[in-house]
């Protein structure tokens, strides 16, 4: 069961660490 | 209109593929439920693949409409499809810690994403290093298209040529139907997760060049 929470927090932390990327450059067009 | 509805339909499939994935998908013979982290390994890698292509796409029609939107496109798509190759590698890693023993076997897979990954991170250095706005978006779709002729090459040929630990080359997958549902599931969510984020990165972009 570890890995599976392993990989499946690991995709999730990817998606977000790219909404926060998309969140900076919106922040830096203001 | 449609991306409306795609953003309602994310959720309804993510969140019960999820949930069916890792509690009630079926138990595999050999390796019991750690098989499970494929419904997070093989999205990861075929929304790298797509993105890719799509990629691809922006970069011709580009080429051939010269309309700065294809390239946006074109430049969003491998930054993304970047992002999941290095997923897809990472949770390819953990899972083959945990089947095959060891994190990094160089393994066909695991050497062709290598190069992946550094074709498509140069996509973007070569991309920014070009400093005449007229000039970048067209060397970077041509390079896009010479990128791409090798992507079905790693990650579809040389897999299967070549000896590999990955199921497809030793005989067979082993999925099961309930198997199949749960990684259709996550699949289209993961598809439709792609198309958001895209969207997303693209609007950005956008907003930020009519501001100049």
């Amino acid at each position: 069961m570890n890995a599976v929470l392993i990989t499946s927090i690991t995709l999730f932390a990817g998606v977000f660490v790219y909404l926060v990327i998309l969140n900076i450059r919106l922040n830096k067009r203001r | 209109m449609i991306l409306s509805i795609m953003r309602i339909m994310t959720p309804i499939v993510i969140i019960p593929s999820l949930f069916y994935c890792i509690l009630y998908s079926p138990v595999e013979k050999v390796i019991g439920i750690t098989y499970r982290s494929i419904f997070f390994h093989i999205p990861s890698a075929w929304i790298a693949v797509v993105a890719f292509a799509v990629s691809l796409v922006g970069s011709i029609l580009f080429l051939t409409k010269n309309d700065l939107k294809y390239d946006r496109f074109a430049h969003r798509s491998v930054e993304i499809g970047l992002l999941f190759s290095i997923i897809a590698t990472l949770t390819g890693s953990v899972f083959a810690y945990y089947t095959w023993g060891s994190a990094w076997n160089w393994d066909p897979r695991e050497t062709s994403i290598i190069i992946l990954i550094i074709m498509y991170a140069a996509y973007l250095l070569l991309r920014n290093s070009i400093s005449k706005p007229k000039l970048r978006p067209r060397i970077a779709a041509v390079y896009s298209i010479i990128a791409f002729l090798t992507v079905p090459f790693l990650v579809f040929i040389l897999p299967r040529v070549t000896s590999s630990l990955h199921p497809e080359s030793i005989g067979g997958g082993g999925l099961t139907g309930g198997m199949w549902i749960g990684l259709a599931g996550m699949l289209i969510g993961f598809t439709l997760i792609f198309i958001l984020l895209l969207d997303l990165a693209v609007r950005i972009d956008k907003g930020m060049e009519e501001k100049l």
